[in-house]
């Protein structure tokens, strides 16, 4: 019975529950995006470092006349800091309506998931990521994506707080 | 409620907050000017167009307060009230309700303040003078009777009320109950007298009331006698309202403020008030009496035609349909809006007449500042008229009946007939608005939904009040009229086809008949006045009264749309203007010309259309042929006087009700006869009619003919000439009339988003430029390096020249265009300036100051952000001046000022600045005071102090902590809130300069740049990063050796001119390698920021450029010194400083650097510490 509602459901809308992300490696680790937030992926900007900002925000980019944040996310989520080197990449999300660059070590590819599939993020951090800022993970074939919560990434209250830790050092 | 639209509430809300600012002002005015008619008249309008469309939306609260607040106005208007501060207050109070409303209807879409209390208060307002108050504006209604009526209803009133008091006190309730059944009987037969059957029918109610009461009464149960109060109070509360209720849109809404205004009066009457007047009734009876009053009124002439005209209409669109015939008094508007409209040129039709509208509203606002300006009422007059082709021509009738009167209306004032009053303009104003509302609707419905029946008898009212003093008479001959001509609607729709032929727009009989109708009424007037003139000893008074004629015949032919007679009417009227001055100055006049003109009139009106030349030749022709073409003309004349004749010999037979039908039957015979312009044989058979009804006059009428008055026809020619140069005069305006400022309302954020892709442009440009520099080396790069040869490097040059040139004409286009985005961003400050009036008077009231707002260069235009930035600011240093700066009107006496202080509010542009001035006379800023107060909050040492030159010391009050602090109000004046002007004007980029001699005033002034948006800036660089410096905030720029500095408690300082400035080196700020320079020297930037000066020292100066500012993510935003960004030409971005926020940095460095130098004192020897701090 509930396979058949699954299955009338899947047949009335396919897309309804496909889902396509964006997948991209910081470090070893492999995280995605939902498509529709990305806006698009460019390689290396130059970047305008802004003083007294908080250690994470790279700088501005200009992208086309707009002036956007670009925040490294391995800073962000505290990885251990790699060599940054030149081949890096910058996802530009829309992340309601507050459009951010972010910079990560490699796009792989796009890939397609039943929304079911995505499974809450097991209890233990995956590499010393913290847990609230993971929507939940997707077994793709063995290895773990990491789906990120960008709006908790971008939430202000905490950039502003750890802003003014920064100053206050 | 549930009925609001909300689809136009966005559109309502923007138009009233426009008229709700505007009200306000003009309230100011007014309290400013109690005695000017035109600034209540002034206010009329906007409270009436809120009323409107809240009415029109649905809002039932907004529009009744408005409504009652539109009541109150117009007894002041009519100096039925004084224009007290009671008033003034209960009218403020209003506006800010209505405010409040509409603040509440953006939020939720719902009213929710309630409205009684205010209402309640109008209406106890509106009563206190309860007598002139039932003084009825129409000039319909019996005046003396209803007076009279009035007087004893009033009378009666009081009497209950005091026996109900009595009463109540235990003054033998029998007695004085008795005596209230008394008088209520008589207030029933006076009411049984003026028909208001419904009035009757509640007094009876209410004497059975009475009577029941004494009953109750000897049976010994007391009572309470409220309920005579609340009578009392819903009969008085009514009477107002009737008699208005000719004025009102509709009458249905204004039964409701009836309803209202009773259940309230009954509210604030008596808490206890038995609630026995149930609101129906009330409603009721109101509607039925204003019913009683419209068939009371004697239908004025003018609007049966603009009734029937309405009608008649509808019947051309569809002329199958069967009148009723009856037309006095009846409602036809409901059934007028089933006719077809022509759909497709509706759309057309609003457009334009939107247009329009707006044009004649600017047009009659001007007209109300400037009553006797002849030459704003002809313009008025054609976009009217255009209007009304319009609607005539789509078949909207209510549009063109209204546009019509409105149009005669003007005429008579144009023509100099009529005075130009307040009144008749705020009429005009109303008629204007109801047509808006009407386009509205056609827009919404296609349907013509508001009445007009209300204005159009306004207007005629005004039309006849000072023009036809027997218009009741016409309207009598005319409804009797009406009648037959109806009656006959089978032939005259027969007839009508032929008569298509001559006159496309009078196709309808009716109106023709009425039409006829009083042109013969009036030519037989003035005939008899010409046997008269020539023996009358006094000319000038029976001129005027055939002027009167002349001019209602040609109200009538405007409205028919006759424009050569009606021009023809024009010449006739003026001729009589002429002879009338001469015969007022005594001379001897010669009135042939009189009898001329009625003969012209008579061989005019046939032949009218066909004479496809018009009326000017047909005027030189009469005058030229008499001598010459005598006998040839004279047959044409006499033929066609007898038809005249016959047709008015019709017209009179017509009167009489018994025959008119025949009689109309043959005028309509003679008429068609003499339309088709065929020689009638009717000459025979009318003579008899003729000799009849004119006896002698028809010789005298033809003899001055035959005669051909020579003295008239210099003075025509004259006239003539005279009368082109009102129209010369006209064309000159109309091309003036073009730049007449047509403006749409665009969201803000399209204007923005434009704004930005213009800023993308200007950095476009300095990209090309940067490209062609480059293209320029290249080229260089080519002939040296390359060793192109001549002919190559000519083809390379040719290039390079043409893509300067190119780029040259881009940079230019970029730049207008960046103008251009600029200027619609701009608002005149006045938008900001008009807040300041009330905000004046409400500091002022109840205390014991007198102030005066003097406004200069409201005009001045700045960014719309900017003015939304400096509302708040600018408040607080006018609610400074007020409080502290200007002493109270004892206090002025004493000092040897004038009792009123002055506030003048001043805004200038000056290069780049917009400089506003808030300049006060009061009392100064004492810097003694000031001293004092620093030395008590301990910023500053009295020593300190005493060097400190005057200015300084002033300028402490702007500083943090020190305005913040306690309150200095009761010491020394200014101070509260000054932290907070300065702070948002340098967000701005602006700075707050305070200029105070003691005793004499004070001087706050603003210098703001022009826009956010684009700015001029200083471009500096500090190691690799680029930084952009607001060239407001640059005061100068240094170049400094480094060696020259000292160190003063941890800060790096250097001395200039006497002074020493602070020196921080943004790349310690910032946190960034700076590259340094060899020979120790540094570039500074002084920076000001409201009086602090601050060098900041970088590593190179870049030079000046117009930069586009961009914001950035709050959170970089925020505390970073940051205000935005920019993108410099090679499409790298540079950071704008934000300098007001780098100074409290620094100042926060200061502090801290401060503590820690005093702390290693404390810990090492003070030489150590002072190096260690200088490297922090």
């Amino acid at each position: 019975m509930a396979e058949s509602i699954t299955k009338r459901r899947a047949d009335q809308d396919e897309n309804d529950d496909l889902m396509q992300l964006v997948g991209f490696k910081i470090d070893r680790e492999q995280f995605g995006v939902n498509i529709l937030m990305v806006q698009e992926i460019i390689r290396s900007a130059p970047i305008t470092p802004v003083p007294n900002s908080p250690e994470f925000v790279e700088g501005v980019i200009n992208l086309r006349g707009d002036i956007l944040p670009v925040i490294d996310l391995r800073k962000r989520l505290n990885f251990e800091l790699g060599d940054d080197g030149d081949d890096t990449w910058i996802l530009i999300l829309d992340i309601d309506g507050r459009v951010t660059g972010f910079i990560v070590d490699l796009v792989t590819n796009v890939i397609k998931i039943e929304e079911s599939e995505i499974e809450a993020a097991p209890e233990i951090a995956t590499s010393g990521l913290e847990n609230q800022y993971i929507n939940g993970v997707v077994d793709i074939g063995g290895t773990l994506m990491i789906l990120l919560d960008f709006n908790r990434i971008l939430q202000t209250d905490e950039l502003i707080r750890l802003k003014s830790l920064n100053t206050n050092q | 409620m549930s009925d609001i639209d909300t689809e136009l509430l966005p559109d309502f809300l923007t138009g009233t907050r426009e008229h709700l600012d505007e009200i306000e002002a003009m309230l100011i005015q007014l309290v400013g000017n109690p005695e000017s008619e035109a600034i209540v008249h002034d206010l009329f309008k906007p409270i009436h167009t809120i009323k409107g469309s809240a009415q029109f939306i649905g809002l039932e609260r907004i529009a009744s307060l408005a409504h009652h607040m539109e009541e109150l106005l117009d007894q002041l208007r009519q100096r039925n009230l004084p224009v007290t501060p009671t008033v003034m207050d209960t009218l403020m109070d209003g506006r800010d309700l209505i405010s409040l409303l509409v603040s509440e209807l953006e939020q939720s879409q719902l009213e929710i303040s309630s409205v009684d209390d205010l209402i309640a208060k109008l209406i106890a307002i509106l009563m206190t003078d309860a007598r002139e108050d039932e003084t009825p504006a129409d000039e319909e209604i019996d005046q003396e009777l209803f007076q009279v009526f009035l007087d004893n209803l009033q009378h009666r009133v009081s009497e209950i009320s005091d026996r109900a008091s009595k009463c109540r006190s235990g003054d033998n309730p029998l007695e004085q109950l008795s005596g209230c059944s008394v008088a209520l009987d008589n207030l029933i037969s006076s009411a049984n007298y003026m028909g208001y059957t419904e009035l009757v029918e509640e007094l009876c109610a209410w004497k059975s009331e009475v009577e029941n009461k004494s009953v109750q009464l000897q049976e010994g149960n007391a009572s309470s006698y409220d309920f005579i109060d609340s009578r009392c109070t819903w009969i008085t509360g009514m009477f107002p309202q009737i008699a208005q209720a000719n004025e009102t849109t509709e009458q249905s809404t204004d039964a409701e403020n009836v309803q209202t205004g009773a259940a309230i009066a009954d509210d604030s009457d008596s808490g206890t008030a038995a609630k026995d007047v149930s609101a129906i009734p009330v409603d009721d009876a109101s509607a039925e009496i204003m019913a009683a009053f419209a068939d009371d009124s004697s239908a004025d002439m003018m609007a049966e035609l603009a009734n029937d005209g309405g009608r008649g209409e509808a019947r051309q669109e569809s002329p199958g349909i069967e009148s009723t015939g009856d037309t006095a008094g009846e409602d036809t508007s409901g059934e007028q809006t089933e006719y077809d409209i022509e759909y497709e040129l509706l759309g057309d039709f609003v457009t334009e007449a939107a247009e329009h509208l707006e044009e004649i509203e600017a047009l009659l606002l001007a007209i109300s500042n400037d009553m006797t300006n002849i030459d704003i009422l002809n313009d008025v007059f054609r976009p009217i008229h255009t209007i009304k082709g319009g609607a005539q021509f789509i078949g909207l009738t209510r549009i063109a009946t209204l546009s019509h009167r409105m149009e005669d209306l003007l005429d008579l004032m144009r023509r100099g007939e009529s005075v130009c009053t307040a009144e008749i303009v705020d009429t005009l104003i109303d008629g204007r608005d109801r047509i808006v509302a009407l386009c509205r609707e056609l827009e919404t419905s296609q349907r013509e939904e508001s009445k007009v029946d209300d204005l159009v008898e306004r207007l005629t009212g005004m039309i006849d009040g000072d023009n036809e003093p027997a218009a009741s008479d016409t309207g009598a001959s005319a409804s009797s009229g009406i009648g037959p001509a109806s009656n006959k609607q089978q032939t005259a729709t027969s007839m009508k086809l032929e008569q298509d032929d001559y006159y496309e727009e009078e196709s309808d009989q009716e109106l023709f008949g009425i039409f006829l109708d009083q042109l013969r009424d009036k030519t037989n007037s003035i005939t008899e006045k010409i046997i008269e003139l020539q023996m009358a000893s006094n000319p000038a008074d029976l001129l005027a009264q055939c002027r009167q004629d002349i001019e209602e015949l040609k109200s009538s032919s405007n409205y028919m749309g006759y424009e050569k007679l009606n021009d023809f009417y024009q010449n006739w009227l003026q001729e009589i203007d002429y002879a009338t001055d001469a015969a007022r100055e005594g001379k001897n006049i010669s009135i042939d010309f009189m009898a001329d003109c009625l003969e012209e009139l008579n061989s005019v009106f046939p032949q009218k259309e066909q004479n496809t030349t018009g009326i000017d030749q047909v005027m030189p022709d009469a005058d030229n042929n008499k001598p010459a073409e005598i006998s040839e003309i004279d047959i044409e004349v006499a033929e066609e006087d007898a038809l005249f004749d016959k047709l008015s010999s019709a017209l009179d037979d017509a009167m009489e009700p018994a025959t008119e039908t025949d009689h109309v039957e043959t005028l309509h015979d003679v008429f068609e006869q003499m339309l088709s312009g065929k020689p009638v044989d009717t000459r025979g058979a009318i003579d008899a009619v003729k000799k009849d009804i004119l006896s002698g006059k028809d010789l005298q009428e033809e003899a001055p003919a035959e005669k051909s008055p020579d003295p008239v026809l210099p003075e025509r020619r004259q006239d003539d000439r005279r009368g082109d140069k009102p129209d010369r005069r006209e064309d000159e305006r109309r091309s003036g009339e073009r730049g007449y400022k047509k403006s749409i309302r665009v969201d803000a954020d399209k204007i923005d988003a434009l704004m930005n892709q213009v800023g993308e442009l200007v950095v476009d440009r300095s990209f090309f430029f940067q490209l062609f520099n480059e293209m320029r080396e290249l080229q260089s790069f080519l002939k040296e390096s390359a060793g192109l040869d001549q002919r190559n490097i000519k083809q390379v040059r040719a290039f390079t020249y043409r893509l300067g040139e190119a780029i040259t004409g881009f940079g230019r286009t970029t730049n207008e265009l960046q103008e251009g985005v600029m200027k619609v961003r701009m608002l005149p400050i006045s938008q900001l300036f008009n807040r300041y009036p009330r905000l004046l008077r409400d500091l002022t009231h109840n205390t014991d100051k007198k102030v005066r707002l003097d406004v200069n260069g409201e005009d001045t235009e700045l960014d719309k952000m900017v003015v939304e930035e400096l509302a708040d600011p600018l408040i607080h240093i006018i609610r400074n001046a007020v409080d502290h700066g200007l002493e109270t009107a004892q206090q002025r006496k004493q000092a040897g000022k004038d009792e009123t202080g002055t506030l003048l509010l001043e805004a200038f542009q000056e290069g780049n600045h917009i400089v506003i001035d808030v300049t006060d006379d009061g009392r100064g800023i004492d810097p003694e005071k000031v001293k004092a107060k620093a030395v008590s909050n301990g910023l500053y040492t009295q020593e300190q102090l005493d060097q400190m030159p005057e200015e300084e010391v002033i300028k402490l009050i702007m500083s943090a902590g020190f305005s913040t602090a306690e309150k200095i109000t009761g010491t020394s004046g200014r101070g509260v809130g000054m932290d907070v002007v300065k702070t948002n004007v340098e967000k701005l980029n602006g700075t707050l300069e305070i200029e105070s001699t003691l005793g004499v005033g004070t001087r706050m002034r603003l210098k703001i740049p022009l826009t956010l948006a684009i700015i001029p800036a200083l471009m500096i660089r500090v190691g690799e990063n680029l930084f952009t410096i607001p060239l407001a905030n640059v005061e100068e720029t240094l170049h400094i050796n480094l060696s020259d500095t000292t160190t003063i408690e941890g800060t790096e300082v250097i001395h200039l001119r006497g002074q020493t400035l602070p020196i921080f080196h943004l790349h310690e700020l910032f946190n960034v390698k700076s590259t340094g320079s060899n020979d120790n020297k540094a570039f500074v930037v002084v920076v000001n920021t409201g009086g602090q000066q601050i060098g900041f020292a970088v590593d190179e100066l870049m030079g000046q450029e117009e930069v586009v500012i961009k914001p950035l993510v709050d959170y970089l935003q925020e505390k970073s010194g940051f205000s935005g960004a920019t993108i410099i030409g090679d499409g790298r971005i540079s950071l704008i400083l934000d300098i007001y926020a780098l100074v409290k940095m620094t100042a926060q460095r200061q502090v801290s650097r401060q503590k820690q130098l005093s702390a290693r004192r404390r810990a090492v020897g003070s030489g150590i510490a002072v190096e260690s701090a200088a490297h922090l």
